[in-house]
């Protein structure tokens, strides 16, 4: 045994995991080394004086100040909407039966591929249904016909105004999903190890950076505008949405 | 009752041949009974058993969070902690033991707080004024000494020393509280001890050299 394997071993010695062969061989080598015998008394001190501590007494009134906080809290929570609320039980009820739920949502997520292969492989089969989705009775586009249906786009002058009122909703979209998911996640964060939680921040940040970098590459694009020119930061936003709703139903990263 | 460290060396005294046992009281039947009836109590709203599990924790969760944050933010960190404590309770599952559980909570929100505000001076310097223990059982100047060196010590390695030699918890609770692996909390801990040796260097060498005077009276 050297100095060396002594200040290697030494937490391990003091804390008695070592095993008893390593522990007689170093305790050989301190009865011949002065200088590894008061580095292991030292970390003897330390520990002993660590546990030694006394505990620390909380102030008198900090139960009345968690109490109004508690309270302060359930009146928000009275404020919030069903929804809201709605969305949190479902969350609860898939941290408690994560299998059963998974199972269900793995089933269902099967069931719509298979709807929408299906689907694609009657399209094309029957290309009538396609003429039909395009003809002008099927598919109002006169601007009363567009008020009536509901959207804002369908009524502005131009195509490149109904193209950058397009982009502008889609971005709406994209944007309150995350915002939603976060809150949601929020509320969870706290319960997951500091690790865990210090790897999804980073992959949070990381999204962030690459959409911030986007937003400044976009900021740049001569008109007009273009949707497509839009599917890159599109596709950062739909990652942030996935790692999202993977921390959200999984309960952590 | 909670601390129960056997010394083969037979002597309070720290002595380089005495390998001192994990200071530990496994938690009882009774203990986890109590805990799961005043869960299901909370749950329910029942301000008494609130109150009753606060009391339970508040000296744990308190000064966990005040040895890792400092003193100045300690209370309103604390205060948090119970809070989410509180509104999270429909949430644990029992899965793990309850304390393990808001040992988790207590560290990451004081984890989060550290690194989340901005470095303050003061806020070592404050760590230093922390009252001297009221046990005289080791040398008090020695106990504020390693109180002062805390604040020194980098956020990880000082949760892990807190929580292990503080709290008495073994590896395997340390690192489920913290989302590590067993062996990242040992070599954690060993630098953690480390670096209070360096950084107790000078006071511990006198209180090698008092022990060496009181035993050659």
């Amino acid at each position: 045994m050297r100095c060396a394997d002594v200040e290697r071993l030494v937490t391990e010695y003091v804390d008695g995991d070592l095993d008893e062969r390593r522990s007689s061989a170093l305790r050989g080598h301190l009865r011949v080394c002065a200088a590894c015998a008061a580095r292991v008394e030292d970390e003897v001190a330390v520990r002993e004086t660590a546990g030694s501590l006394a505990p620390l007494e909380p102030p008198s009134d900090m139960w009345s100040a968690i109490d109004a906080k508690l309270a302060e809290a359930e009146i928000a929570d009275a404020r919030r909407s069903r929804i809201w609320l709605w969305w949190q039980r479902a969350l609860d009820g898939v941290r408690r039966h994560p299998l059963p739920v998974g199972l269900c949502g793995a089933a269902a997520c099967a069931v719509i591929a298979v709807w929408l292969v299906r689907g694609g492989e009657q399209s094309a089969t029957h290309p009538h249904h396609q003429l039909a989705e395009v003809s002008p009775e099927v598919k109002p586009s006169t601007p009363s016909a567009s008020v009536e249906s509901g959207d804002p786009c369908d009524t502005v002058a131009t195509h490149d105004e109904q193209t950058l009122c397009q982009m502008q909703a889609a971005d709406r979209r994209y944007l309150d999903a995350i915002a939603e998911l976060t809150q949601v996640i929020a509320e969870e964060r706290v319960g997951w190890p500091a690790a865990q939680a210090a790897r999804f921040d980073a992959a949070v940040a990381e999204l962030d950076r690459a959409a911030g970098d986007e937003l400044k590459r976009l900021a740049v694009v001569p008109p007009p505008p273009a949707v497509a020119g839009r599917d890159p930061l599109y596709s950062i936003y739909q990652k942030k949405i996935d790692l999202l709703s993977r921390a959200a139903v999984g309960g952590s990263p | 009752m909670d601390d129960d460290p056997v010394d083969i060396a037979a002597s309070k005294k720290p002595s380089a041949l005495a390998v001192v046992r994990p200071a530990r009281r496994a938690p009882t039947a009774g203990d986890l009974a109590d805990d799961a009836v005043l869960v299901e109590a909370c749950r329910r709203g029942e301000r008494r058993a609130m109150e009753a599990l606060y009391h339970r924790y508040k000296r744990r969760v308190f000064g966990l969070v005040t040895r890792i944050v400092g003193p100045n933010e300690s209370e309103e960190v604390a205060q948090e902690v119970f809070v989410r404590i509180f509104r999270g309770l429909g949430r644990f599952r029992g899965d793990s033991q309850l304390s393990t559980w808001i040992y988790r909570l207590a560290v990451n929100a004081a984890l989060s707080h550290v690194t989340r505000r901005p470095r303050h001076e003061g806020d070592e310097e404050a760590l230093a004024k922390l009252p001297a223990p009221e046990v005289s059982d080791s040398d008090p100047s020695l106990s504020q000494r390693l109180e002062r060196a805390l604040a020194h010590l980098p956020a990880g390695y000082r949760a892990v020393l807190v929580l292990h030699d503080i709290h008495g918890m073994n590896h395997e609770e340390v690192a489920e509280i913290l989302g590590c692996q067993v062996g990242t909390s040992k070599s954690q801990l060993h630098k953690a001890r480390a670096k209070m040796r360096e950084l107790l260097g000078p006071a511990l060498a006198a209180e090698r050299a008092e022990q060496r005077g009181g035993g050659n009276r």
